[in-house]
């Protein structure tokens, strides 16, 4: 062979290597724009799959075991909250059915609700937790909304002095208040952004009532203390926080967003991104090797709740023009990722229990509530983007 | 990308110093003019099919930068610790300036990876004009061939072509 060929043959072979080496690090991400219609038909599944696991005493089947067939034991009063706010979410979309098994759910709530020093408080014992708290208001201001009907009005009140009473001084956030002794030290990650979020709520809702003043301070501290004060790792890609920002973003007089936030706001978005194309390149196969088993799916809802109320922001500030199109793109890579892992009636048709499974998705052969609960409102969230007036001129 | 960031990128895919090394004196006019055009329309045709290569790998633009970091790392390597290669074989005449200075010393699969991520993330023009810088080196460096230490210099620029490569990697990794 003459030396001239060899040497281009090596070269092609150096070629060949760097893009290997290249294709190990990056693979196709399996990624897509489902129709409106799919994500209507996803997220009405997965109210179905809640109407289908609700327990007459107001509990849904909390985790279930698909190959052993078997719900499996706990329960947690945060996700219950959440799941509420889900399905008046739904409800207020018009998903039929969601509000009247809201209602019923509503059950196990009102046989938890406890007066304490600080006004009314949702759990059991002598500690109750904020961010259990935050989004049972959440859920309540939303039925509100969905509903029209004022009759919790007391209730979301006392329950946002309770929340204030949980904001500290530097604007951190207590996980717990105790009963008798006020807010403990403890901090959770996704707590903050829950009650900054309920705050938030609150004041659109109640504007007389003060409760802008400890929703901005928690902004301040979640933007600029909280990474160094409680030093999440890996960094939180903070869904409750981004629900918050883009509430506050509706409020009359909303803040103006500081050179930090920006910078803050920067990193979330290119957290969420990252996820999103990370988790899009799970295709099984010779992925399970490289990337491991797909993630939790309240973890991909997550990403699609981050994602969608930035994008629900920033379409209505025109802000950021160079991100839309590629936040559009993540947001559909994520109800993509949810309607093509969702279980459908065919899939479970050999299953004993085929209820505890249609409409929900599944981890390693588990679900939980809050899978369901996440990817819900990731897709109604979504779909508010796609319907949402875009201050860019064209639609998302 | 920054531009700077790109700039630095395409010097340490291209590494200038390796197409100095292989030459021995100073090629003519013509073999010059070959090697910058073959140079540039390789990196244009690269640039140009950005998008529907991406496209058919299924690859974003924000990872095609994590892509593009890990390949400029293997090429930064190979020239910190590889002999740099020579002139010969190659073509003679005019087109010894395509081959092999062209390719396969300067062109890289490094340098095809930075222009497909360059163009996707900041359009053809700016995948181009990042590319000047490395070229015209290479175009100096090779005028006043031959080079002493050509070999200590390209390694050199391997090494710091290393921690280049992890900054457009992190590029791609920060990226929405």
């Amino acid at each position: 062979m003459p030396p001239l060929t060899v040497r281009l043959l090596r070269a092609l072979a150096g070629w060949v290597l760097v893009l290997g080496l290249t294709a190990v690090a990056v693979h196709p991400e399996g990624c897509g724009r489902p129709t409106d219609e799919a994500l209507d038909h996803a997220a009405a599944q997965a109210v179905a799959w809640f109407g289908a696991n609700l327990k007459p005493d107001g509990d849904f089947v909390y985790r279930y075991d698909r190959e052993r067939g078997a719900e499996e034991p706990g329960y947690n009063d945060t996700r219950h909250a959440g799941v509420l706010w889900s399905l008046w979410q739904a409800e207020r979309v018009g998903i039929s059915g969601a509000g009247s098994i809201a209602e019923a759910a509503f059950t196990r709530v009102e046989d938890r609700l406890i007066d304490t020093s600080f006004g009314p408080a949702y759990g059991r014992g002598s500690v109750v937790e904020s961010g259990t708290m935050g989004l049972l208001v959440a859920a309540l201001d939303e039925r509100r909304l969905a509903t029209g009907n004022t009759d919790h009005d007391e209730l979301l009140i006392g329950l946002g002095h309770t929340l204030a009473a949980a904001v500290n001084v530097d604007g951190s956030v207590s996980a717990d208040l105790h009963v008798d002794n006020g807010p403990s030290d403890r901090r959770s990650p996704f707590f903050t952004g829950e009650v900054m979020w309920a705050l938030a709520r609150l004041h659109l809702t109640f504007p007389a009532e003060g409760y802008d003043v400890p929703a901005v301070a928690i902004r301040r501290y979640l933007v600029e203390d909280r990474d160094a004060m409680e030093t999440p790792w890996p960094p939180v890609s903070d869904h409750w926080g981004a629900y918050a920002f883009e509430t506050m973003d509706r409020w009359p007089n909303p803040p103006i967003l500081t050179a930090p936030e920006r910078q803050w706001q920067d990193r979330q978005l290119g957290l969420f991104g990252l996820q999103v194309r990370y988790e899009s390149q799970r295709e099984g196969g010779i992925t399970l090797l490289t990337r491991g088993n797909i993630a939790l799916p309240a973890g991909v809802g997550t990403l699609g709740e981050g994602l969608g109320n930035y994008l629900l922001q920033l379409l209505r500030s025109g802000d950021r023009p160079g991100d839309h199109d590629v936040l559009t793109e993540r947001a559909d890579c994520v109800a993509h990722l949810l309607v093509g892992r969702q279980i459908t009636a065919s899939d479970a048709a050999e299953e004993s229990t085929p209820h505890r499974s249609i409409g929900a998705w599944f981890r390693l052969g588990d679900t939980q509530m809050d899978d369901q609960q996440h990817a819900l409102s990731a897709l109604l969230l979504l779909r508010e983007v796609r319907a949402t007036p875009s201050a860019f001129g064209k639609n998302s | 990308m920054t531009l700077t960031l790109l700039v630095l990128a395409y010097l340490a895919a291209a590494n200038p110093f390796r197409v100095a090394a292989a030459t021995t004196e100073p090629p003519a006019n013509k073999v010059l003019a070959v090697f910058a055009a073959t140079f540039v329309a390789a990196a244009l045709l690269a640039a140009l099919i950005a998008s529907p290569i991406l496209d058919l790998v299924e690859v974003t633009g924000s990872s095609a930068r994590i892509a593009a970091g890990i390949a400029v790392l293997a090429v930064a390597l190979k020239d910190a610790i590889a002999r740099p290669p020579s002139a010969e074989p190659g073509l003679t005449g005019a087109a010894h300036g395509a081959i092999p200075l062209a390719f396969p010393i300067m062109f890289s699969p490094a340098v095809a990876l930075l222009a497909i991520a360059a163009s996707e993330n900041r359009g053809i023009g700016v995948a181009l004009v990042g590319l000047i810088p490395a070229l015209v080196v290479a175009v100096l460096l090779l005028a006043v061939a031959p080079l002493a230490r050509a070999r200590l210099y390209t390694s050199t620029v391997g090494l710091a072509g290393v921690g280049v490569a992890g900054l457009v990697a992190l590029d791609g990794v920060y990226a929405i």
